[in-house]
């Protein structure tokens, strides 16, 4: 529901450029946006209190240092990590805290850490892949490919025209099954560089952006080859 | 194109006389059992003969099919018409067996003459007898009831019943007199065989010849007393110059894997062979042509001298040894010694070299197994036993019985019948009367034990030899030309003479 | 499509065994699939990946080659796991649209999964035999009930010789009419003798491999070759190429050279291959002190072999057991007289003027030896000659063309009556006989009928083979539902080959 199929999109600002995504995102709607938000809701005060329920087991833990509190008629500086203890222990005081103080007292650790990395994990997860394969004339390719999670950003890569050798569908064995890909032949490097390494669409999206990146890369050139592998 | 008449004669003629039945196999495999030549147990299956059968026939089995055994029936798809005309008029020639032919049928067409026609069954297997079978039993009866008089022995060791003394005593005075018997024996052999073999020498045959057609004797092997049986060069060293060159040339092509050294060299090297071979022949430059007797009866002595020596040798070894082996299991509990031995001692009878041949180089690689199980057994019984001498008397007493006398057993076998069925019912009574003396108390449950025993065995080989002759008819060998061959090389090593 | 009758097939072919592994396995599947494919066929071959060949490959007129990723345990042999290979082979067979599975050779676990999990899928099914097995030893007990299980439900066999056929039919319980016969053929082109000029080059191998049969079988577009005349002290070479082990005859060998050179003096030997009894061969040539007389290659590879055959007159082939023997005919169309033991499949597959057979006996083999000899001294032999005639008894295109009626008659496209030949015409809307039965035209593939033909393989293999099935049709719903259909690419074609041909018929006989 939040995610489809990948499905690619072409963007040709100028002739001599064209950008090819291949994303999970599915068309924005009215209803999808709000579930969406929803689900950044839903994912905030969940990592809010897994955070919280991993810090409560750690101040039962003999390693804690106990708080040193301040005398209350100076209050420290808003930013400091006293301040932040201080917020910290006001709300695990609410009913919320209490909840998760008595259940962090009561799980030990090797129960309660799975449980909280796979929420953090969930909550971080990235809920839409988008690989984009950028082609310019004359001046080279650019692979760009979103990170597993929110915190690891895009990583993209740039391939000089003059660098690359070839631009070619292939087909390999991956898990249980035989993939087609699009790789990248680098002169002087000994691996490809796989476009959309990490969503490996179907044949014919693949084929498609075959067909446009030759179109595109090498004008004049007929692009109604048959797929070569 | 040269007419493959030949081809086939000698293809068909090879060396299957009677065509065996046509096996029907289908691909229904239950119908397996119809391997038995009765009548064709399901119309809806299809022979061979199925190909090319006459139309009423068919019909009859479809008939059959379609009335008795409800099996699901569907439309012939008939796609062409003319396919059956077709093909009827293509059958004009005769089905060859060949490939590079090219035939009017086609590539599934199953000929009933001759498919399968070189497929044997069962080509080498001759009934089992009753009688015969039951006498071959009783070798393993020996061995078995050896085996029960050696533990029998040990309880009475054991459970103070019988002295040490008394034990090995017995054992060993009738092991002296077994030596002389082979001792005998042995000498009239290999004086046959010596003179067998200058017969042969005189008569100017060819080496050659003599390895041919000679008798696959080797009566003149290594039972050189204690130490030498279980030494396969025994038979070479104690035997004469002269008849060791001859009785290794005597082999059997069959087995020349093994001896095609020893054959190689005698027969390069025909003068100067004695002198390699035996490093205790008196005579090392007698060739083959002078065959005195004198030599022969010199290394007699000269075995029954080391027979002698490797006699005194373990007598005095176990004599050392036996302080040690009194103590070798002091920490293990009785239970585990127990079942330990059991489990040893049936090892050595399972495990144990049946065969009658008296060639020690083909016994079968499994045998040394067999002793060494035993002696194991011995060895961790006799460390159950209080004092040394108990231990040296069972410990030299368990390796007359496993280690000699079987050999002695074999040779009398070997010898005569008689002296066979003699020793057969002497185990069986020593045997039975054995266990009931020591499950009993006195004589008459001894004697009561010596009629259990021979009811017993008499029992067990009558009754396993009716039911291995019962079991025969599920034997199904199948034999043809998909079988590797096995080439017959007759002179093997043997270009060199020539 | 050339015309309406003809049907092409997409066709995978499954082994262990195949190139870069040299071997006779490897040859036939390449050489056949190449040929169906000229035939307009698509044929892909699955294989395990060997060492530096991994991965989907192009092999030269475009066929695909499947290495897939397995373990490989005992001389490429791939572990024999019943149902690990399930979900690539169906996602293999989906995204090539595979309507047969062709596996070849018994000891190659991968093709008999494949043809289990083929049959599970669905899909016509055939196996082709290439060894001969006894029936007394373990290893062959155990071989023979996995080739039971897996022939149980197997479409059609083929065996590559007559002896091979009944072999298999007594191996695997099969019916005899669901066995066909189809030999291994050379490329005679690679065979040729040194003084041989190619015939006018106008006609095509297709042209020669379909002449009407009933024409007679050697045709000589030009006239024949000079006869070639052996004088009396002429040095003859006997030649023998092959493995050097136990099953191929090499004690025989060892036995006999020396009393065939002592025999005949104006002989020498030249010994090609090697394995485990060179050594005694050697040990051979130095007691006897014939290093002049026979000379030891060693290993040749397979391009090799014409140039070594070429240099001798004689091939020696003393084999024990031999399902086909495609060397000796590589000999004989390389022009040289074949000396061969009378085993398992030989005596059917060069005819007799070709030959000399011996018994598997050192006596016999250097009587036959010697006959050899004298007839080609006398001038008996026309051995230059034997070329064209090879040519003619021998082409893959008959393999494939044969193979294809194979293909059509399991595939139904020609009658059931037609194919197992009996006359059907005389039944006019008879019902045949039921379709469990396996060999009556097509096979069922209801699991039902499955689970009847593998439960009859014994009292507990019978069981045992049934839960095996089930599971892998359980295997198949939940691949299935995992890995929907629609979700698998179908691979593009490579484009098809039209057939040339006049007259397409579809029994070739």
């Amino acid at each position: 529901m939040l995610t489809t199929s990948p499905h690619l999109h072409i963007r040709r600002p100028s002739p001599t450029t064209a950008e090819f995504t291949v994303t999970t995102r599915p068309q924005m709607t009215i209803p999808l946006r709000l579930l969406l938000a929803l689900v950044f809701l839903t994912r905030l005060l969940l990592g809010t209190a897994v955070l919280l329920l991993l810090y409560s087991k750690w101040t039962q833990s003999p390693y804690a240092t106990p708080l040193a509190v301040p005398p209350a008629h100076t209050p420290p500086p808003l930013l400091s990590t006293t301040t932040l203890l201080l917020n910290l222990k006001t709300l695990l005081a609410t009913p919320l805290g209490l909840f998760l103080s008595n259940l962090a007292s009561h799980t030990p650790v090797w129960a309660l850490l799975p449980p909280c990395l796979a929420a953090l994990y969930l909550c971080l997860h990235r809920v839409h892949t988008t690989e984009s394969l950028l082609v310019l004339r004359g001046l080279g390719i650019q692979t760009s490919s979103t990170g597993g999670t929110v915190l690891t950003g895009t990583s993209t890569r740039f391939i000089p025209t003059e660098k690359i050798c070839d631009v070619l569908i292939n087909e390999a064995f991956r898990g249980f099954e035989v993939r087609y890909y699009l790789v990248v032949v680098v002169d002087g490097e000994e691996d490809l560089v796989v476009v959309f390494p990490r969503l490996l669409p179907g044949r014919k999206i693949v084929e498609a952006v075959w067909r446009g990146v030759r179109g595109c890369l090498c004008e004049g050139e007929k692009d109604g080859h048959e797929v070569k592998s | 194109m040269a007419p493959p008449s030949a081809l086939q004669q000698s293809a068909t003629q090879s060396d299957f006389d009677s065509p065996p039945p046509l096996v029907r196999s289908s691909t229904v495999p239950t119908s397996l059992a119809s391997h038995h030549s009765h009548h064709r147990p399901d119309p809806s299956h299809l022979a061979p003969e199925d190909a090319f059968t006459s139309p009423p026939q068919r019909a009859s089995a479809f008939e059959y099919a379609s009335n008795g055994s409800g099996n699901e029936l569907r439309p012939r798809r008939l796609r062409r018409k003319d396919g059956g005309s077709r093909s009827r008029s293509r059958r004009r020639k005769r089905f060859q067996k060949l490939l590079w032919v090219k035939q009017s049928y086609p590539d599934n067409y199953t000929d009933q003459a001759t498919f399968l026609e070189n497929l044997q069954r069962n080509p080498r297997v001759q009934p089992y007898d009753f009688w015969p079978l039951v006498a071959d039993s009783t070798v393993i009866v020996q061995h078995v009831c050896s085996v029960i008089c050696f533990v029998v022995c040990f309880a009475g060791i054991f459970l103070e019943r019988v002295s040490p003394n008394t034990v090995v005593g017995l054992g060993s005075f009738s092991t002296v007199i077994g030596w002389l018997l082979w001792d005998s024996w042995g000498g009239e052999d290999s004086g046959d065989g010596a003179d067998d073999g200058l017969a042969r020498s005189r008569s100017g045959r060819s080496y050659r010849d003599r390895r041919e057609f000679g008798p696959p004797r080797r009566q003149d092997s290594g039972l050189g007393g204690g130490a030498s049986s279980s030494h396969p060069n025994a038979s070479t060293t104690s035997i004469s110059s002269v008849t060791s060159a001859n009785s290794s040339t005597l082999l059997l092509p069959r087995h020349a894997h093994s001896t095609s050294v020893t054959s190689l060299n005698s027969a390069t090297s025909q003068t100067s062979t004695n002198g390699r071979r035996g490093p205790n022949s008196p005579s090392p430059d007698s060739s083959l042509k002078h065959r005195a007797s004198s030599p022969l009866r010199n290394s007699r002595l000269n075995l029954r001298l080391a027979t002698i020596k490797s006699a005194v040798l373990i007598y005095s070894t176990l004599l050392g040894l036996s302080p040690i082996l009194k103590s070798l299991t002091r920490s293990t509990s009785s239970d585990s010694i127990w079942a330990m031995s059991f489990w040893l001692l049936a090892i050595n009878i399972f495990f144990f070299d049946y065969s009658t041949d008296i060639n020690p180089r083909k016994s079968a690689p499994v045998a040394s197994l067999s002793t060494n199980a035993a002696l194991m057994a011995s060895t961790v019984l006799a460390s159950r036993l209080p004092s040394t001498g108990q231990v040296f008397s069972l410990t030299l007493f368990s390796i007359e019985v496993f280690g000699l006398f079987p050999v002695f057993r074999r040779y009398a076998r070997q010898r005569s019948w008689r002296y066979h069925v003699i020793l057969t019912v002497l185990l069986v009574l020593g045997a039975g009367g054995g266990v009931g003396m020591i499950l009993g108390s006195g004589w008459k449950t001894g004697l009561a034990g010596m009629v259990i025993g021979c009811l017993v065995s008499a029992l067990a080989m009558g009754g396993c030899s009716w039911w291995l002759i019962g079991l025969q008819k599920y034997k199904n060998e199948i034999y043809g030309p998909w079988d590797p061959a096995r080439p017959i090389i007759i002179s093997r090593r043997g270009w060199d003479d020539e | 499509m050339p015309d309406k009758t003809r049907r092409t097939y997409n066709i995978a072919m499954v082994s262990d065994f195949f190139f870069p592994q040299p071997g006779g396995v490897e040859s036939h599947i390449y050489q056949l699939s190449s040929k169906l494919m000229d035939r307009g066929h698509k044929v892909i071959i699955i294989t395990h990946a060997y060492d530096g060949r991994t991965g989907i490959r192009y092999l030269t007129n475009g066929i695909k080659v499947y290495h897939v990723p397995f373990l490989v345990i005992y001389r490429s042999s791939t572990f024999p796991t019943v149902f690990s290979f399930f979900p690539m082979f169906r996602n293999i067979v989906l995204r090539e649209r595979i309507e047969i599975v062709h596996g070849h050779a018994s000891l190659s676990s991968l093709c008999h999964e494949a043809i289990l999990h083929g049959r599970t899928m669905g899909l016509r099914t055939v196996f082709t035999d290439h060894s001969l097995f006894g029936f007394a030893d373990a290893a062959s007990i155990l071989t023979n009930k996995l080739l039971k299980f897996t022939l149980s439900d197997v479409d059609h066999v083929i065996c590559v010789s007559h002896t091979c056929k009944e072999n298999t039919v007594l191996r695997a319980s099969l019916d005899p009419l669901m066995v066909s016969v189809i030999p291994n053929a050379v490329v005679a082109e690679n065979f040729r003798p040194l003084s041989y000029e190619p015939p006018s080059k106008t006609s095509t191998t297709y042209n020669t491999a379909h002449k009407p049969n009933n024409q007679a079988s050697f045709i000589h577009p030009n006239p024949p070759p000079p006869r070639l005349h052996l004088g009396p002290h002429d040095t003859i070479t006997i030649v023998v190429i092959s493995r050097l082990f136990y099953n191929k005859g090499t004690d025989l060998l060892t036995a006999a050279i020396p009393r065939i050179l002592e025999n005949h003096p104006n002989t020498r030997f030249i010994i090609a291959g090697s394995g485990p009894k060179a050594i005694d061969l050697e040990q051979m040539i130095e007691q006897n002190v014939l290093q002049d007389r026979v000379e030891m290659l060693g290993p040749v590879r397979h391009e090799e072999v014409r140039d070594v055959m070429v240099r001798g007159h004689i091939y020696l082939h003393p084999s024990l057991t031999e399902a086909f023997g495609t060397v000796i005919v590589e000999a004989a169309s390389c022009g040289l007289y074949v000396v061969c033991t009378q085993v398992g499949g030989i005596p059917e597959v060069l005819p007799s003027h070709m030959t000399v057979f011996a018994r598997p006996e050192e006596d016999d083999l250097v009587a036959a030896t010697g006959r050899a000899i004298a007839a080609l001294r006398a001038g008996k032999v026309r051995t230059e000659l034997f070329h064209e005639q090879v040519k003619s008894m021998y082409s893959w295109t008959n393999v494939a063309q044969r193979t294809e009626r194979v293909y059509n008659g399991i595939c139904g496209d020609i009658s059931e009556g037609e194919f197992y030949g009996y006359e059907a015409a005389n039944y006019p809307g008879g019902n045949s006989w039921s379709a469990i039965r396996g060999r009556s035209g097509v096979q069922s593939f209801a699991l039902i009928d499955r689970l009847k033909r593998y439960y009859g393989c014994g009292i507990w293999a019978g069981k045992l083979f049934c839960l095996c099935v089930i599971i892998d049709y359980l295997i198949f719903v939940f691949l299935e539902i995992w890995f929907p259909k629609n979700k698998i690419d179908i691979c593009p074609d490579w484009p098809r080959k039209v057939l040339k041909e006049k007259d397409p018929r579809d029994g070739v006989r």
